[in-house]
């Protein structure tokens, strides 16, 4: 009998810790989902060309300017350069989707970014300060044929109103170094718990000599 | 991020339960109701949010520990401890369950 209670508790226990969250695209309870947007810092520098930003599956097209800009979640998207005297916006306006992603993809006008954009920065715990972040990009070459940009630096933004701005070094995107918990979080989640166990240690110390 | 209220419900909540079964000295099981839930709930917490996101996971590891603590602080069987637990924890995760729906 004992053993079957014991083979019992032992599958709640598996079968609990299996039951996996499989949500995919949806926010997992105890997590928040952090905005993230770009800016081209230096854009008002390229006036004889206009960018676009073009994705998968959004945006069809969007004509970036110095403000910054965001895409959907799960969407990856690149950005693109036309000389201004040879673009003609009324070719994107009139088409429907598979011909913009033709005229983006084969379009000899339009000229091909090396950097590839993704919409999400990803989700954090509910009780992480992180609020949002910001890419700021930076246009470093850009001829007939190709278009480079870098990420320069990301610009983090918090619950409490402040922000953090840290540089680009290699590909990775550098991490927040705020401290994730305030004085209170250490409290509840350090001070109270180890006060509690050493209440209870010395209530069942006095009860042992009792 | 509100610590305090769940912390304050789930102690009269446990009380009024371990007081319905052992029905004793109700300022003593108040205190024994503050120190179990001053050790669990907030290592619940960290736990939830920080490293196993299953909150039915968390729950039977919390009634284990609770079963453990109270059955020495109270000087009772292990089996009444366990009951104590399950329906300690039950009811202040089915309380805390219907809130989280209730003010989403």
């Amino acid at each position: 009998m004992k053993t079957k209670i014991y083979i019992s508790i032992i599958l709640v226990i598996i079968l609990a810790f299996n039951i996996s969250f499989a949500f995919a695209d949806v926010i997992e309870p105890g997590q928040k989902q952090v905005n993230l947007s770009y800016q081209i810092s230096n854009i008002n520098n390229f006036p004889y060309y206009v960018f676009l930003l073009h994705g998968t599956p959004s945006p069809n097209y969007e004509i970036l300017n110095a403000s910054e800009f965001s895409l959907y979640k799960l969407s990856t998207a690149s950005i693109y350069a036309v000389k201004r005297s040879t673009f003609n916006k009324n070719i994107l306006t009139q088409a429907n989707e598979s011909a913009v992603d033709e005229y983006f993809n084969n379009n000899s006008d339009v000229i091909h970014s090396n950097l590839q954009l993704e919409g999400g920065y990803g989700n954090v715990d509910s009780n992480n300060q992180l609020e949002n972040a910001t890419i700021i990009l930076e246009i470093e070459t850009i001829n007939d044929t190709s278009l480079e940009i870098k990420k320069s630096k990301i610009i983090y933004g918090f619950t409490d109103g402040s922000t953090q701005e840290q540089v680009f070094t290699n590909n990775s995107t550098p991490v927040p170094n705020k401290t994730k918990y305030n004085s209170v979080d250490y409290l509840w989640f350090l001070v109270l718990p180890i006060l509690a166990a050493i209440t209870i240690a010395i209530v069942l110390l006095s009860k042992k000599k009792t | 991020m509100d610590y305090l209220t769940p912390w304050i419900l789930t102690v009269i909540v446990e009380f009024i339960v371990i007081w319905i079964f052992i029905k004793n000295k109700p300022w003593k099981l108040l205190f024994y109701s503050v120190i179990v839930n001053s050790l669990t709930l907030p290592l619940a917490t960290y736990t939830y949010f920080n490293i196993l996101n299953n909150f039915l996971a968390i729950e039977l590891m919390v009634i284990m520990i609770e079963t453990v603590v109270l059955k020495y602080l109270l000087e009772i069987k292990y089996s009444k401890a366990l009951l104590i637990s399950i329906c300690a924890n039950g009811i202040t995760a089915f309380i805390g369950y219907f809130l989280s729906l209730t003010f989403k």
